[in-house]
């Protein structure tokens, strides 16, 4: 490199005027899509999609319907009469209940709400983890149907179809309406109380952990079996700890649903603070209701708080794909939550 | 020929001294691996392997080379009975790999130890849990669970020694999300280290390494060759490593051997480039 080109950059060239052509002279411009192909290449715009326009028009005119059904008016609530009621209920609930017979009535139901939600969930989590190790299918070429065989591979797909029912019946069916049936089978208390709880989670839990172990690295999964494990000894050595922090996690978080949920099983009879609630409405004791709504959003919000703390703890580098299982399962209604 | 590994005494399944020095082709040892008319052809139509065969004796140290996609990694994964064929058999150290189910093939899996990515592990227990799981296959499930939550002092030990020939061995009590990509990977080799097995299958064992620990992996697996007798077939990038740690080389291109040959200079380009049709 000569030193004059690095001390001398080279001239720039003048800018000159475009030379002055008189009108007419110049040439014709060429087509205007020869210069700029303006709408050659570009996806055509997208209409208005028929599917949308109908799905719109069906949410409004559901919204419609349910409202005229369910005789819905915003102002229903300020007629007269209603007003009167509404003043009463609040009129009657000032001061809350505080004597003393009361208040150890309700720590008792108290401890009794505590109790049912954490024994329903202690019974749906022992119910809730075969079947789901039935439910998740084991993934790996040994149990394709080329492979393992129509004859183990139909058993394995039947045991699998079933354990999946088991598991959409016990979610379909709510907390409260398990608690009436309970309470019919078993009698009155806690007791079904329980049983409904666990009969509910076990359906969710049993779901959610099956999709988890599903959901588990294939190839971590792979390392396992290599070493001659046998699919129990990788469920327990592999699929458990990856998803351990999950597991925990949402059986923790369907814990907190349950407890909510044991809060109104003793509508039904089924024990627990919901039993009070029912008993203070009907006699229109409505400060005893008031303590017990205090009662019960101190005891939602205790929990909520504790468990959110633990769940954050636990979750703190969780896998990614064990997040997306725990999501994809339904874990808690949104009545629940 | 760097072969002086440090000294693995770990679960010595098949003792005794190398079979065979630096050779080729198999020479009419006892086969360890024996594809004949390989293929799999994976769901999405694509050809892993067409038609692959190959024999490995005992003692060999094979370097399985080609570019991405050539088919190494299925022709591992069906070694270690984690894929099926398409067609074709496969006999792994005696046995039928693709007739046998259940406890069956257990048993053979626990006679191959296999060397993942570093994937294969549990990222959030500790190294030394994931190096106690080689020897899930061959013991009762609830020792497995007990080396799991409180394992015995002969058990740390062993997993100590096994991640300290892999100078790691500071390691055995921190989880492994917590290493970096090449002491996970030296975990991965540790594994299978602890679990024995007469034919270890490694996949890119130095994949994720520096060069100096990529030498010390694969010096440990030559170990295993020279020292304990046991068989390794090893798929690497590196043509270089290859040629220096291992017997012979086996080029795959396109799902097909298209190099079968003598770990020596002589072959090195043509094992790379897979220009000379294979013997």
């Amino acid at each position: 490199m000569s030193a004059t080109t690095t001390a001398h950059p080279p001239p720039i060239p003048p800018v000159s005027p475009p030379p002055y052509e008189p009108e007419g002279t110049r040439e014709p411009r060429p087509p205007r899509s020869a210069i700029a192909p303006s709408s050659q290449g570009v996806p055509p715009r997208r209409g208005i999609q028929p599917f949308n326009v109908l799905l719109t028009a069906a949410i409004v005119a559901a919204v419609l319907w349910s409202g005229a059904g369910t005789n819905f008016s915003p102002l229903t609530p300020f007629q007269p009469g209603n007003m009167k009621s509404v003043a009463r209920l609040v009129g009657g609930a000032f001061p809350p209940a505080l004597d003393g017979e009361f208040l150890r009535t309700t720590l008792r139901l108290l401890v009794e709400t505590v109790q049912i939600s954490i024994a329903g969930t202690a019974l749906a989590i022992v119910l809730a983890i075969p079947l789901s190790v039935l439910a998740s299918r084991a993934g790996g070429e040994e149990f394709s149907r080329g492979v393992a065989g129509p004859a183990a591979w139909s058993l394995r797909w039947t045991t699998y179809s079933l354990a999946r029912s088991v598991l959409n019946v016990l979610r379909a069916v709510p907390e409260l309406v398990w608690a009436l049936i309970f309470v019919v089978a078993v009698g009155l208390g806690p007791y079904p109380g329980v049983l409904a709880l666990a009969a509910h989670s076990t359906g969710i839990l049993g779901k959610l952990y099956a999709e988890l172990f599903e959901g588990v690295d294939r190839r971590a999964v792979e390392g396992g079996r290599a070493t001659g494990a046998s699919e129990l000894a990788v469920l327990l050595l592999v699929r458990v700890p990856l998803t351990l922090p999950v597991l925990l996690s949402y059986t923790l978080f369907r814990w907190e649903c349950n407890m909510r949920a044991a809060t109104v099983l003793g509508f039904v009879g089924a024990g627990g603070l919901g039993t009070q609630l029912v008993i203070s409405m009907k006699l229109f004791q409505y400060n005893e209701v008031l303590t017990l709504v205090l009662v019960l959003l101190g005891l939602v919000v205790l929990v909520d708080s504790a468990g959110q703390l633990i769940r954050t703890r636990l979750l703190e580098g969780a896998g990614e794909a064990a997040l997306d299982a725990a999501e994809n399962a339904s874990l808690c209604r949104p009545a629940d939550g | 020929m760097t072969t002086a590994g440090p000294a693995i005494t770990l679960t010595p399944r098949q003792p005794g001294r190398a079979l065979r020095e630096t050779q080729g082709a198999p020479t009419g040892g006892a086969l360890v691996f024996e594809a004949a008319g390989l293929s799999k052809r994976y769901p999405n139509g694509a050809d892993a392997l067409r038609a692959v065969d190959l024999r490995v004796s005992r003692g060999e140290m094979v370097g399985l080379l080609g570019p991405s996609g050539a088919g190494k990694t299925t022709l591992l994964r069906l070694a270690g009975a984690a894929a099926w064929p398409t067609s074709g058999s496969l006999r792994v150290l005696g046995e039928d790999v693709f007739s046998l189910r259940g406890g069956r093939l257990r048993a053979l899996r626990r006679r191959v130890a296999t060397i993942a990515q570093q994937h294969s592990l549990i990222p959030r227990v500790t190294a030394q849990q994931n190096v106690l799981l080689g020897l899930a296959g061959g013991r009762p499930l609830w020792r497995s669970l007990r080396s799991a939550l409180a394992p015995s002092d002969g058990e740390r030990a062993a997993a100590h020694r096994a991640l300290a020939s892999l100078n790691i061995g500071e390691a055995l009590d921190r989880p492994v999300d917590s290493l970096s990509g090449g002491q996970q990977q030296r975990v991965a080799v540790a594994r299978a280290l602890v679990q024995g097995g007469e034919l270890v299958l490694a996949d890119e064992p130095v994949a994720s390494v520096d060069q100096e620990t990529a030498e010390q992996i694969l010096a440990v697996l030559r170990h295993l060759v020279d020292e304990e007798g046991r068989t390794v077939l090893v798929s690497l990038h590196q043509r270089a490593l290859a040629m220096r740690f291992c017997t012979r080389i086996v080029t795959l291109a396109r799902g097909a051997v298209v190099y079968d040959g003598p770990a020596d200079e002589t072959a090195s380009d043509a094992a790379s480039d897979g220009e000379r049709p294979a013997p």
